[in-house]
This record gives structure tokens, C-alpha cells and sequence, in this order.
């Protein structure tokens, strides 16, 4: 914003103002980064107010977890960034957001900072007009990324947030005036939210999406007000670790990025060129912007390329040791050798936990990425395990209903044909991916494979984060809950009894196998003391037990 | 036109008054598994080589046709023919069509033999033979004959699931790994007889399943003039399965007869003692 002190070097430092109360005119480049900086904080304060506002007492991808993960990967691609064109700014925030989006707030974020980023772009900086044009274009964005919008969730929040927005800069050249209206919205539809979705009134809750977008927005109202956030100490630390780039070494190449604009810009041939200049590339846009991702031990070659065809941006030059350094740390993703090369269609499934991955893997899967219940992969981490696999057309198993969305994003960036067949269990993806038939063409696999995965219930395990009363059945903090299908159905005193109780309500007796997948703090013996009870309740079902070494599930169960 | 004589082996499982008729040459084969080797043919059964396979997990196996027994056979027709047509299982699945091909040479200039692939074994196998030789009979000749059997391959199909899968790691069509984990999750993959080869097409983890993936396999086709029900030597012996199958298949293909074999050795190699599956002839 361009009053005084967004020209002071150090954003975060609010300097006294001759006159505070100064209408805020513009926004650039610089100043959006400070807005995103302070969003960012203040939601990093938030998170765990935002948590606990699953509906579900269940430990799950957390919500505020996911978002702060996904503003974080968003910051990161600015914060060095002298850049003061706002539209660009913009962009990259988008594009961090995108690769950076964890579970289905993430990516329902990153759709709304994309639709913000497009409709600013080539804007150098922003008046109170182009602000509220740009939030309704994010909230539109938002609601085309989802396949089924909900409302009562952040999509709500977004779309009348961005409503009042344009009353307000119809009335207001004062861009804090406008934040001021915007956050006044944004609560009054967070607050509104239960009554539009029945089953966060159960919960007794709000939407956890939509408070987590009014805590973003709430902490760029405080910039803007001058009002100080604390920046966690250690995030400020992470983020400056990522800013230092060790010396290279060779022998990894590099990691380039950038986006060509021009006029009439031919994406096939584009895609050929840079594939033949390294690996890994990744090339998709249109005719007027084209974003290039390639690894090449010579970054120079596919930049003069990129020149030749238009002006570039957003150039990225990244030394890949660095970056394979935290492939390892993170282990986020474990290509495997496909253990069956008759077919062409590879497979992605996201397995929480190490048992579960052997499963995976012994049924072929071509990568499996670690990640489930509270630790939701990105998209990121997704596209990385797509594109390391052999095959040009590839299935993803998210097997999680908060990964779906992230996986379908995913799949939009990889150039590869990627199918996301959405199986919300364990027990689903496992099915699913025993249908694969690998004589079939990939279409096929996808609706033969969707159908596999509805014929298995699944039995969870767990502990009740909190007390709640939702889908009738009324628990307690700590006590054991058993989910049949997603939905809450049984708590007990026990893993064990409450393992009993939740196969009661499935209809196990008209199946053939009960397959239990034993958590990490389950020991070998409890699951098959587990096992000779199902077998006494269960004398004509075949038991089977299989260590998952899953978190937080003591127990997840298939019956088939 | 000369007089064309059929050998085959003991796989295509062939009724005896059909060779009788024909006067087919049906070959007995030798089975190599582990350590051990069985000769079964005409008139010796499998029965030692079920009951080592009944005591114990899968061993690497083979199967031939012994050379003497060839060699025996082309010497005796030479005399009685001028053609001799040998159509023998896949390749890819036994040596028999390597060693009657070698044996062949020594014959060449005296006899004209020709040794065909069938690429397909047991019942697939024998729909081939039978087609020949009634052809033969016909008098159609060898050119004929050939192409009458070309013709016919791509028209036949076999499907099977097996529950046990150390028959599979034997073959080098399942890792260990696999197997391992496959055994305890209780996976039953389903096989596709194609091209020769035995290829493995989705897998399922329940015996109903199993069962319905077979018959919605058979209820697929267009037309159908055949259709059988192969079951290994140590499946169910009290019949239930195949009931049940033969149920399903009532159900996609109503007023229909399904004769029920045993499967050969050499399908028992392959897929274990205790598959269960279909094979289905279109027609031409």
C-alpha cells in the first residue's frame, strides 16, 4: 500500500505515521507481500482454535494446520521477492499456494488466491475497485475448483466477502476501508455458516475453512490498521532457511522454472522442446502464458529458449542438491519399481503409515506417498510422485476424503493423463487397487476401480479429541469411537470393544473376510486378541490381521 | 491329397472314442516338478503328482513331451501319412512344442510335419485338435486345416482365479513379496489365458467375487457356442464352488449345458492344483 510506511524497509515494523487515519489508495506489489506476511501470522496464531474445529472428534487433517501449510508455501515463493508489480506478486502467491495446497481447505485457498492472481494480472498496483473485482474472482475460482460446492464452508465465506467488497469500493477509495467491510462480512458468514450446514450446527461449530480465510483476512485488516502481529520466532526461522541456498554441488542439475508470455504461444511444441532440453518437464498453459518446469544440468539452454518466445517471469533457478536433500529428509514419497510392467497405467496411492505402504506396494502400486488422517499430503508431493513414475497415464488413490481435492489439483498440473479415483478409506484404495485390470485402458481402470471400492466397509478406530454430539451418538474426550463409513456409529471403553461394536452395525455377517490393519501403538498380540474375538462374534467370516503401523487409528477394518 | 494324421499330447485332454475315431496320436508328457519327475499319459494318470502337490507348496516345474516318445510317433505315421499336423500347447508354457519341432528335423525330406502353437493349453487345446480332425476327415487339406485353426485361435478364451498364490511366484508372475502379503490379505488373482501366455488381469480378495468376475466375463460375449468349466484336481471336493458357478453362469447364459473338467498337469504347474475358471469358444 502506497502511504508512507509500506516505503519503510522493514514491513513488519510499524512505524508512527504523521497521519494514521490517511486513506490507503493503493496496493502493490510490496505491499501485498506485507498483507500475505501478516495473514499469514496471524493465522499461524490462530491454528489451533481453527483445529479444533473439526466437526469430526476425530484426529484428522486439521484444518488450520492444512491452511497455515498452504500460506506458508505461498509466502515462500515472495518473500525475497523484490518484485512491485502487484499482479506478479500476486501469481506467485497463487502458484505457491497451489503446489504448497494441503488437504481441501488448502486447495480451496489456493483456487482463491489463483482467481485473484488472474484477475490482477498485469495490474501494477491495485485500487479499491480492482481489490473487490479481484475477490470475486477468487471466490468464482473457488467455486469452480470444487465438483459439488457446499454452502455453509469457505466457498461461502469467500463469495459474500467478496460481495460486500464491491459495495464497498463502490462507496470508498480507502483500500483499509474496504478490508475493514470485507472482514466485517467474513465474520457475520463464518458466524452463519452452521445454519446453512446442519451438521456443523450438530457439532456445535463453524466452518473451520471459512474461519481460517476470516483469520487471513483479519490479519491483513491489523497491517493495514498498523496494528503489530508477533511472527513466530521459529517460522520467521524457517522461512529464512529456505531463503539460503547452499553452494551447489554437481551432479544433480538444476531445477528451472519460469512463464513465457507472449502472443500465440504453441503449447505442444513448447512441451516437446523443453523435454528434449532435460527432465521432469512440465510445460501447460495457453497461448498467452506458458509455465515451464524442467530439470536440466544446464539451466541456461531452456532459459534463451523460454526468451526466444516471449518475456519471461517468474524465473526460478534452483540448485536440485538442496532440494534432494529434502526429498530425503522428508521421505515424503517412495517411487517404487512397478511390480508389474505388463501395464502402461501407473498407480499413486497416499498410505499413512509404514505396514500399510508394504500393503500398497505389494499390490503394485507404482509410488506410494506417506500421508492420511492429520497429515494430508500436498499437491505438491502428489505431482512429484505422478511425474516420477514411468507411465504417461497414471491413477491416484487419495484414500482419504480430505487428500481428494489436493489429488484432483494434482491432476490438473501434471501434463501426464491422471485419473483420481476417489476412495476415502484405507480399505477402499486397497480394493480399488486389486481391480486394476492391466489389460484395460485407463478410463476403464478408473470406473472399474471406483466400483471396487464400493463394495468394502470400513471400521476406524480411534479417540475422541473432544466432546461432541453428531450423528447421535454423544462421546467424550478421550473415549474410544469406532466410525463404520466415515460416519460415527459406536464409542466404547477399549479399542478392542469398541472394534466389536462398530462391525456390529456393518453388515460383516453377510461377507466373506474381516481384515484388520493394526495401528503403531498396537501391538502385535492385542490384534490378534482382537482377531479371536471377531472370530467368536464372527464364527463364518475368515479374520485376517495386518500390522498398518498407522497413527493415531488404532484399528482400520474391511469387511468384504 | 494325402492322408493327414493329428499328434497332440495328453494336455488337450481329448475323450478317448474322439482319438479313437480320428485316430488321433495323443503324446504322454513328462512333468518335472521339484525334484521328481511323473509321466503321465494314456492311461497313467496324475494321481502321484496331485497327491505331492496336495502335501506341500508349489516347486519349479516343467513339462515335455519325452523325445523317445516323438520320435516313436513320427517314425510310425510316416509310414501310414503324408502330412502329420502336431498342434501342442503355448510354447511359453511347456517345452513339448520345442521338442517336437527339434524332433521334426530329423524327419525332413521323408514326411512333411508341420508343428503348430496353439497358444492356448488343455481345453483350449483340444477345441483345436478336434477342429483339425474333423477337418482331416473331410479331406480337407493340410492348407486348409491350418488355416481353419488360425482362425480359430483368437476366437477361444480361458479365465481363471487361483487362491493360492506360491504357484504364481513359481511361474515368475507374482514377486515374493506378493505373495507373501497376497497370501495373508487372501488375494485371488484372476488369469487370462492369452497369446500363449498366462497373464494376470485385476485381482479380488473373496471367493463370491471371484465367481461373479467369471461370469460377467462369460456374459460379455456376443456369441458363444462353448463354454466349460475347468477346475484343478484339489479344488473343492465337495462341489460347492462349482455350483455356485455354474449358478451365476445360468444366470448370464439361461438354458445352457456347462461340462465341468478337471484341468491338465499342466495347468495344475502353472496355476496350482486348485484354480477354478472357464473357457469360452465364440465360435467362427
Amino acid at each position: 500500500m502506497t502511504d508512507e510506511r509500506t516505503r519503510s524497509k522493514e514491513a513488519l515494523d510499524i512505524s508512527p505515521r504523521e497521519n494514521p487515519d490517511a486513506p490507503i489508495l493503493l496496493c502493490d506489489g510490496r505491499g501485498l507481500k506485507r498483507l500475505i506476511r501478516f495473514g499469514l501470522a496471524w493465522l499461524e496464531r490462530h491454528q489451533e482454535a481453527i483445529n479444533a474445529l473439526n466437526v469430526y472428534p476425530v484426529p484428522d487433517g486439521d484444518t488450520g494446520t492444512n491452511m497455515l501449510l498452504t500460506m506458508q508455501s505461498a509466502y515462500q515463493e515472495i518473500h525475497d521477492s523484490p518484485e512491485e508489480e502487484v499482479g506478479v506478486i500476486a501469481q506467485k502467491v497463487a502458484h505457491g499456494a497451489l503446489m504448497g495446497a494441503r488437504g481441501n481447505s488448502g486447495v480451496i485457498l489456493s483456487q482463491i488466491f489463483r482467481g485473484f492472481a488472474r484477475s490482477l494480472e498485469k495490474v501494477q498496483a491495485f485500487d479499491t475497485v480492482q481489490f473487490a473485482a479481484a475477490l470475486r474472482e477468487a471466490a468464482t475460482t473457488a467455486y469452480k475448483g470444487v465438483i459439488k460446492p457446499v454452502e455453509g464452508t469457505i466457498l461461502t465465506v469467500a463469495r459474500e466477502l467478496a460481495e460486500a467488497s464491491v459495495t464497498a469500493a463502490a462507496s470508498s477509495q480507502d483500500l483499509r476501508y474496504v478490508l475493514e467491510h470485507v472482514v466485517h462480512a467474513a465474520q457475520e458468514s463464518v458466524a452463519r455458516t452452521p445454519t446453512l450446514l446442519p451438521v456443523l450446527a450438530e457439532a456445535g461449530v463453524v466452518d473451520a475453512g471459512g474461519q481460517g480465510l476470516l483469520v487471513i483476512l483479519e490479519g491483513m485488516l491489523r497491517y493495514a490498521k498498523g496494528e503489530p502481529v508477533s511472527i513466530d520466532s521459529e517460522l520467521a526461522a524457517a522461512v529464512d532457511l529456505h531463503a539460503l541456498h547452499p553452494e551447489g554441488e554437481e551432479g544433480y542439475g538444476y531445477d528451472i522454472q519460469f512463464i513465457v508470455h507472449g502472443e500465440g504461444l504453441q503449447v505442444e511444441e513448447i512441451r516437446e522442446t523443453i523435454a528434449s532440453m532435460g527432465d521432469c518437464a512440465l510445460v501447460v498453459g495457453d497461448s498467452r502464458a506458458v509455465k515451464v518446469h524442467v530439470h536440466s544440468p544446464e539451466p541456461g539452454t531452456p532459459i534463451n529458449y523460454g526468451t526466444s518466445l516471449g518475456s519471461l517471469s517468474r524465473v526460478i533457478v534452483e540448485n536440485m542438491q538442496e532440494q534432494y536433500q529434502d526429498f530425503i529428509l522428508s521421505k515424503a514419497q517412495r517411487p517404487t519399481v512397478p511390480a508389474e510392467p505388463l501395464s502402461g497405467i501407473g498407480t499413486v496411492v497416499v498410505a499413512p503409515g509404514p505396514g500399510l505402504t508394504k500393503v500398497f506396494e505389494s499390490l503394485g502400486a507404482s509410488a506410494v506417498v506417506s500421508g492420511g488422517q492429520t497429515m494430508n499430503p500436498s499437491t505438491e508431493s502428489i505431482l512429484n510422485a505422478i511425474e516420477s513414475i514411468a507411465s504417461d497415464e497414471v491413477i491416484v488413490l487419495p484414500n482419504n476424503k480430505n487428500i481428494v481435492l489436493a489429488a484432483q489439483q494434482a491432476q490438473t498440473l501434471s501434463a501426464k493423463r491422471v485419473e483420481v479415483v476417489r476412495t476415502v478409506t484405507v480399505p477402499q484404495g486397497i480394493s480399488a487397487l486389486l481391480s486394476l485390470n492391466y489389460q484395460a485402458d485407463l478410463a476403464t481402470n478408473a470406473r472399474v476401480m471406483t466400483e471396487a471400492a464400493k463394495v468394502v466397509e470400513t471400521v476406524e478406530i480411534t479417540q475422541a479429541i473432544r466432546s461432541v454430539q453428531i450423528d447421535g451418538v454423544s462421546v467424550e474426550e478421550g473415549e474410544f469411537i469406532g466410525l463404520v463409513n466415515g460416519k460415527l456409529r459406536v464409542r466404547g471403553d477399549s479399542p478392542n470393544q469398541t472394534t466389536i461394536s462398530a462391525l456390529r452395525e456393518t453388515d460383516a455377517k453377510a461377507y466373506e473376510i474381516i481384515t484388520v490393519y493394526y495401528g503403531e501403538s498396537i501391538s502385535p498380540e492385542e490384534a490378534e486378541q482382537l482377531a479371536d474375538q471377531i472370530e467368536k462374534q464372527f464364527p463364518e467370516q475368515e479374520v485376517e490381521v495386518v500390522d498398518g503401523g498407522q497413527p493415531h487409528y488404532y484399528y482400520i477394518l474391511s469387511v468384504e | 491329397m494325402g492322408r493327414i494324421r493329428i499328434i497332440t499330447d495328453i494336455t488337450a485332454q481329448l475323450p478317448p472314442e474322439l482319438v479313437a475315431q480320428h485316430h488321433i496320436t495323443v503324446l504322454p508328457i513328462e512333468v518335472r516338478f521339484g525334484d521328481e519327475v511323473f509321466l503321465v499319459g494314456p492311461g497313467r494318470g496324475p494321481e502321484l503328482l496331485y497327491e505331492r502337490m496336495a502335501d506341500g507348496l508349489a516347486k519349479p516345474a516343467q513339462i515335455n513331451v519325452p523325445v523317445s516318445a516323438v520320435q516313436e510317433a513320427y517314425s510310425k505315421l510316416n509310414r501310414e501319412a503324408d502330412d502329420i499336423l502336431v498342434i501342442l500347447s503355448s510354447g511359453h508354457l511347456s517345452k513339448s512344442l520345442a521338442t517336437a519341432r527339434s524332433a521334426a528335423q530329423a524327419f525332413l525330406g521323408r514326411c512333411r510335419i508341420t508343428v503348430m502353437d496353439s497358444m492356448s493349453a488343455s481345453k483350449g487345446l483340444g477345441l483345436l485338435v478336434e477342429a483339425a480332425a474333423r477337418a482331416a476327415q473331410e479331406g480337407q487339406p493340410l492348407d486348409e486345416i491350418v488355416r481353419l485353426i488360425r482362425g480359430m485361435l483368437p476366437h477361444i478364451y480361458m479365465l481363471f482365479f487361483v487362491d493360492r498364490l506360491d504357484y504364481l511366484e513359481q511361474g515368475g508372475r507374482l514377486g515374493s513379496a506378493q505373495t507373501l502379503l497376497g497370501t495373508m490379505l487372501r488375494i485371488k488373482p484372476l488369469l487370462l489365458v492369452e497369446d500363449g501366455e498366462i497373464i494376470p488381469l485385476e485381482k479380488v480378495r473373496t471367493q463370491l467375487m471371484a465367481l461373479e468376475k467369471l461370469a460377467d466375463f462369460v456374459g460379455e460375449f456376443a456369441s458363444i457356442q462353448d463354454v466349460y468349466i475347468l477346475h484343478g484336481p484339489l479344488l473343492d471336493h465337495d462341489g460347492e464352488l462349482i455350483g455356485e458357478l455354474e449358478d451365476l453362469l445360468n444366470v448370464v447364459l439361461p438354458n445352457r449345458q456347462f461340462p465341468v473338467i478337471e484341468y491338465d498337469p499342466l495347468l495344475a504347474c502353472h496355476l496350482g492344483p486348485a484354480g477354478l475358471g472357464v473357457a469360452v469358444y465364440e465360435g467362427i
